[in-house]
């Protein structure tokens, strides 16, 4: 039953720590990461060494700002992801979590505490740690609410079902006044604080943003690189085989759209306390679309890929904002857009990352274990 | 009573726009099965160049340009033809070379070509509501439309011409549906593309003539649409589009006189929604999404579509 | 074994899977007419029948792809007719499919895991947290995995995507990922199609010996040589019936059968 290395000619798995008995066996090293895992975590190491240390480098507000504004977006694409990239299902309707959670979280400490019981909001400074999941979860049934009847239909009927769905959260959350004040919105979203430290500058809230993006794209990670991530590929790739092999697909699905939900729904209640205020106008179709684009641009289906579409889209759209031309004409940033959306599915439907794929597996916790499992491995082999 | 009756009119009427819209999604969808995000925009290109023939001129990416100043009738058939030759050139850019991909990225690319031709069409125009012009064949001296009371319900002539124009092109496209060569490898190339083509039909053709004739209907409806509404906005063809698309669901994707039957049922469904619902005319436009989701839910063939059932 | 009427039909305590007049019409068109169908432990059963025979179709009702008209399907004593096949699947029936139906983007042994999906239950926030509980599930997920692609002789190819492999390698990946599912019978939709002999021969051996683990196979082939070579009983199906049962030579030589297949007059 011993493989034979010398059977395997197709890998080409780079040195690194890998080391001369995984290169024999290229199953081993395949299934430890080897070397590329080394590269990547370098990587994401500078990356984050970037992200941490920038803040502290630029001088005007601006930057710090656009920073927060990609975090944002970096976690709803990542969220999008897990439903179209992953399973497979167009959600056109994503904005709709986002729009939920911020309003859960205004709604709470506004009309509730505010308005109805007078209360101090200092004193209530732990609720808004405590939104970010609460406010998730509630976006998460939505998420099931609306799955639900998507069920049974086909892909382009489920992308309008989406669709209308969001369009109908949105009509709601303009014309209930009585629950979110319409399109006035609502104001004196307390800023997040612990025990009396405030977190009122750009940075400060930068930072709080950057550790729940951090949290976020920590736990996908995990949940996808199990049997979980390998039961939305499986449905995305054949459902009916997915079906047959033993996977509920309409639970799964369901599980899908709720997990996605959950992170757009969790960085909304973010977006309530960083801007304080929140109103109609940041949830249309076009937020859906916006987020779509980013998941497409980066690569569905991959980790990385919304991270960098977001990334690379919304800091050049922030970056390119003070240019003349592109303040007169600001339909300039919409034809790009629809321009990249055809051209890349025309020429280049994988996106920036596109040939990278996730390996959908658990990877060992440590390094010692990697080590004992490469040798368990070879030995096998040889 | 009257305002029944009145809101069945004005249902009616708006309904016909939709109708017009939806064969386009219903013929487009029956062919390649694309949900062709688009029309709505192609729409809204209607109602702007039926208002650029009709005008002396008109302010193109902010410089006025001198315009014919043609009727009304003739400004709305160069809109046809020239947002149908839009039509072709779209599918042939942004959808054939789609025709073997993963439907996601067909729906995609639709959705990317409905963004910029909003955008585009900003660039232009502007982002303002553009007047559109009276029609002096419907309007009285004094500038208002030209109207007829039937009891307390007032219905103008421009709304009966919308009718009789909706059922004549209705009744033409089911002529030609039915009746000519190309008409009929349409309906084959609905049916089975790959055998149509083996069969020596020119799929190709048979497809870009269906968005030709899919995107003149739109158009129509847009030059009709500005007429009835007195104003074309870059936006505009959003919601229309969408709620079209509904109504060809709602009728049964693929089949003609069930766009055209879901089409006038939405229109006329809204109408008295918003009249007579509580809240009914804040909630308008969910009314459409609600239909969407119950026929799909209960009746996903739609009203006129036959319940196929698949052998796996 | 009590002794019966038919040769080569066991009692029907012993049965494992059995269906009673099974009904699958679509419109008009009735694919399945009241079929009688069983399969016992550790048995191969053949089903055979000219293109159209319904063979496909009665795979599909049994597996739960589409309910049937009419008719009752029971296996290991529950009744599973218009069950959800992820449900059968977890009752213990695997299958393969005629037009392979693999899970192209995911390297071989990604799909094989994905079989094993439904013997482990792993919650999402023990995923997240990787527990030890959670990682040694994962563990065994993996080897298992690992060990039935070297059971099917595809153990070098495990981190190669599906839609790589050969077409021959792909057949023997589909029947890994059903036997992932650790059934108690499993479906075989035409394994052999497109196969040379040589695959053919290893296929034949693979068949038998995963009937020497204790599973019951039922295997739709238009092989004769991998019908007649692997299984203990045949049964026949012709325009939706059942036409003849029994021993493969007794099959062969059957009248009825040899008219199903060739046109009356040739028999």
């Amino acid at each position: 039953m011993a493989r034979t290395p010398k059977d395997n000619q197709t890998d080409a798995q780079p040195s690194g720590s890998g080391g001369y008995r995984a290169k024999l066996n290229p199953i081993a090293s395949a299934m430890t990461g080897g070397g590329s895992t080394r590269s990547t975590r370098i990587l994401l190491a500078v990356l984050l060494a970037f992200a941490v240390i920038l803040p502290f480098l630029v001088g005007s507000n601006r930057w710090i700002t656009l920073m927060t504004v990609v975090v944002i977006y970096v976690v709803l694409a990542s969220g999008l992801n897990i439903v179209v990239g992953f399973t497979g299902l167009l959600d056109l309707g994503y904005v709709a979590f986002y729009a939920i959670g911020a309003y859960y979280t205004a709604i709470i400490f506004n009309n509730v505490l505010k308005v109805k019981y007078g209360v101090d909001l200092d004193a209530f400074w732990w609720l808004t740690w405590i939104n970010f999941v609460v406010g998730g979860l509630v976006a998460a049934l939505a998420g099931v609410l609306i799955g639900y009847p998507t069920l049974r239909v086909r892909g382009d009927y489920l992308a309008i079902m989406t669709l209308g769905f969001g369009e109908i959260i949105r009509i709601l959350a303009l014309n209930w006044v009585g629950l979110t004040r319409g399109p006035s919105g609502i104001s004196g979203i307390p800023q997040p604080a612990i025990l009396g430290y405030h977190f009122t500058t750009q940075k400060s809230l930068y930072f709080v943003g950057l550790a729940l993006a951090l949290l976020s794209l920590w736990a996908i990670s995990r949940i996808v690189r199990s049997r979980i991530g390998r039961a939305w590929t499986a449905i995305r790739e054949d459902e009916v085989a997915a079906e047959a092999m033993g996977i509920h697909t309409s639970r799964y699905k369901l599980l899908s759209y709720a997990t996605g939900a959950f992170f757009a729904g969790a960085m909304g209640v973010f977006f309530g306390h960083y801007l304080n205020y929140i109103s109609p106008s940041s949830f249309m179709l076009m937020e859906s679309f916006l987020i779509l684009s980013l998941v497409v641009l980066g690569g569905m289906g991959n980790l990385a890929g919304p991270v960098l579409g977001a990334i690379v889209w919304m800091g050049l759209q922030e970056w390119l904002r003070d240019v003349p031309f592109i303040q007169l004409h600001p339909e300039t940033r919409g034809i790009a857009m629809g321009l990249v959306l055809v051209l890349l599915m025309v020429f280049r439907p994988q996106g920036l990352l596109g040939s990278m794929r996730v390996k959908l597996e658990m990877r060992p916790g440590s390094k010692d274990e990697a080590e004992r499992e490469r040798e368990v491995w070879s030995d096998a082999g040889s | 009573m009257s305002q029944l009756a009145q809101q069945l009119v004005n249902g009616l009427m708006i309904g016909c726009l939709y109708a017009l819209i939806a064969v386009g999604y219903t013929m487009v969808y029956g062919i390649i099965e694309l949900i062709n995000f688009a029309f709505g925009e192609l729409f809204m290109f209607g109602a702007f160049i039926t208002i650029m023939m009709m005008s002396p001129d008109i302010s193109l990416f902010g410089q006025t340009v001198g315009m014919p100043h043609l009727n009304f009738f003739l400004a709305i058939i160069i809109a046809m033809v020239v947002v149908g030759i839009m039509g072709v050139v779209i599918e042939r850019l942004a959808y054939r070379p789609l025709r073997n991909a993963p439907r996601l990225a067909a729906l995609i690319s639709a959705i990317g070509v409905s963004i910029l031709l909003q955008n585009v069409a900003q660039a232009i125009f502007g982002s303002q509501q553009v007047p559109f012009p009276d029609i002096p064949l419907f309007t009285t001296a004094l500038g208002a439309p030209k109207a007829f009371s039937v009891g307390s319900v007032e219905i103008t002539y421009f709304q009966v011409f919308v009718v009789v124009v909706t059922v004549t092109a209705m009744l033409l496209l089911n002529l030609f549906v039915q009746r000519t060569r190309m008409g009929r490898a349409m309906r084959a190339s609905a049916q089975d593309k790959s055998t149509s083509a083996l069969m020596g039909v020119n799929v190709n053709k048979v497809i870009a003539v269906t968005f030709l004739i899919g995107s003149a209907m739109g158009a129509l409806a847009g030059g009709l649409y500005g007429g009835v509404y007195h104003s074309a906005w870059p936006l505009m063809g959003f919601n229309p589009g969408l709620k079209a698309f509904i109504a060809a669901v709602l009728g049964g994707i693929g089949n003609i006189p069930g766009a055209f039957l879901g089409g006038l049922l939405l229109g006329v469904i809204e109408a008295l929604g918003s009249a007579y619902l509580p809240l009914g005319s804040q909630y308008r436009d969910a009314i459409a999404f609600v239909i969407l989701i119950l026929i799909l839910s209960f009746r996903p063939s739609g009203l006129l579509g036959s319940t196929v059932s698949q052998k796996a | 074994m009590v002794a019966t009427a038919t040769p080569g039909v066991s009692p029907r305590a012993e049965r494992l899977l059995e269906t009673t007049r099974l009904v699958k019409a679509f419109g008009g068109l009735v694919a399945v007419n009241k079929v009688d169908f069983h399969a016992s432990e550790n048995e191969i059963v053949g089903l055979i029948g000219p293109n159209g025979a319904g063979k496909t179709t009665l795979f599909n009702a049994i597996t739960g792809v589409y309910p049937p008209t009419s008719g009752s399907i029971v296996f290991k004593g529950h009744a599973i007719a218009g069950m959800l096949p992820s449900k059968v699947t977890k009752l213990g029936i695997a299958r393969t499919f005629q037009n392979i139906r693999l899970f192209n983007e995911m390297t071989a042994l990604e799909n094989v895991m994905v079989g094993q999906h439904c013997r482990s239950h792993t919650s999402m926030l023990r995923i997240i947290a990787r527990t030890p509980g959670a990682m040694r599930a994962e563990r065994a997920i993996r080897d298992k995995s690992m060990a039935l692609l070297d059971y099917v002789g595809l153990g070098g190819h495990a981190v190669e995507l599906a839609k790589n492999l050969p077409y021959g390698s792909q057949r023997r990946l589909e029947i890994a990922r059903a036997l992932a599912t650790e059934p108690s019978l499993i479906f075989l939709d035409e394994p052999a199609a497109g196969m040379n002999p040589r695959e053919t021969a290893a296929l034949m051996g693979l068949i038998r010996r995963i009937r020497d683990e204790g599973m019951t196979i039922i295997l739709i082939e238009h092989d004769m040589k991998v019908v007649m070579g692997t299984s203990d009983r045949v049964v026949v199906l012709d325009h939706g019936e059942k036409i003849a049962e029994g021993p493969p030579q007794q099959v062969r030589s059957d009248p009825k059968v040899i008219e199903a297949y060739l046109g009356k007059g040739a028999a």
